[in-house]
This record gives structure tokens, sequence and C-alpha cells, in this order.
């Protein structure tokens, strides 16, 4: 997850990407509710729990960079 | 004693070898101080992390190691937004905008090398249409945070 993270970020200008060591920052775990690790948190408000194929984490960031093309999509 | 094996230092150098750009990484660290200053919390992984990237900066020719104290450097790390440590901001293609907050050991040792190479200009194994699919739909800010453990 965390190497994805920095891929994408490397391929587009309006990524960031940071990687937490849980334990180090106890502070930030408690804040973002890590249960477990990986936990991928994006924009804060959407979050991945484990490890999961790189086409998930794609898939969640279109989704939080696109909501409103989410929402007019057929259901 | 070195944190990074011989084995793994000359695996390095080749993977290095090919670097096409430049990578220089900025170390917000706080080093021991005699002095016990108000409100700085000793650091327990800063030490190790300097060693760390100081090794890896020996290894791999096209990376800079640039290490600021976050005391000594207050306005600095001010302006970057730190204001934890150890944290290590990648520059090279990376532009900054990737950061590690902690000790990368243990497992995650291989990511933030991987990181480092792949911001020097390794290839990043990336499909092209993934490539394109970020560019095209990826215009506001995304921050993703990766919460992860060494071991």
């Amino acid at each position: 997850m965390a190497s994805s993270a920095v891929t994408f970020a490397i391929a587009s200008s309006n990524i960031n990407a940071t990687i937490i060591e849980a334990e180090e920052y106890q502070d930030l775990s408690q804040r973002y509710d890590v249960r477990g690790v990986p936990r991928t948190v994006i924009n804060d408000k959407e979050a991945i729990e484990g490890a999961v194929p790189v086409g998930i984490l794609l898939d969640k960031i279109l989704e939080v960079a696109n909501p409103d093309a989410l929402k007019a999509a057929p259901r | 004693m070195a944190l990074i094996r011989e084995k793994d230092a000359e695996a390095l150098r080749k993977l290095a070898a090919g670097l096409q750009n430049d990578v220089d990484l900025t170390l917000y660290t706080q080093r021991e101080s005699p002095l016990v200053v108000p409100g700085v919390i000793p650091c327990e992984s800063c030490e190790v992390t300097e060693q760390m990237v100081g090794e890896l900066g020996t290894i791999i020719p096209k990376m800079r190691v640039n290490v600021l104290d976050l005391v000594k450097h207050r306005d600095e790390a001010e302006r970057a937004g730190i204001n934890r440590v150890p944290t290590m901001v990648l520059g090279g293609a990376a532009q900054k905008r990737v950061r590690f907050l902690g000790f990368p050991g243990g497992y995650e040792f291989p990511t933030f090398v991987k990181s480092v190479l792949e911001a020097g200009g390794a290839p990043d194994g990336l499909p092209d249409d993934v490539r394109k699919q970020i560019a095209d739909a990826v215009k506001t800010p995304i921050d993703i945070k990766v919460f992860v453990t060494p071991t």
C-alpha cells in the first residue's frame, strides 16, 4: 500500500503521500483510528483496511477525486 | 556498526547505477542536546534514522541527504509544515510530495528504498493506462496517509 501510494504521488502532482510509522506516532494512529496496519486514509475521509490490490487503491482515489462522477453513475 | 549489510548495499548499488535524476532527501531530526529544552520531547528513532539515510546516501550516488535539526532550523521546518521528527521529505521526481514519518526499518525499508529509487527515475511499473487515468481524473489535491509498522 505504502509503495503504491508513493508511486501515485510521484506520478501525479496532485497527490501527496505520507507514510507513517504507526507505533512511533500513536497520537496520529488514534486520530485516524488505526487498529491494524496497513491502514490507508485518503483526504482524511475514506479509509482502506489492510493490504489490497493496487486497483482498489486507485478506485478509491478516483472516487475521492471525482465524487460527482460517482453520484452521476447509474446504480 | 552499519545498518545496511554489505550484501544489501551491493544490490542497491546495482539498482541505483542507472538512476537519471538527483534525489534530494531532507531529514528533519532532533539531535541530542545536553540542554533540556522546554516542550521538546527526546526523539528515540532520530539517531538511527540519520545513520540509515547517511549510509544510503553513500550507496546511492544520486542521493543527496540534507539533515535539519527541528530546533535549530525551526523556521525552515515550519515553512515545510514539519512538526514531528524524524520526518523525511523526498525530492527528485517526488518533488516533496512524499514524506516518511518515523524510522522506516524492517519490512518498511524496501518500500523506503524503492521510493528513493523511483524519485531518482527508476521504473515504477505503473501501467500506461493507469498513469493516464490518474492524470485525467485527479485534478484536485489528494492526500494519502498510509499507516505502517516495521514488523
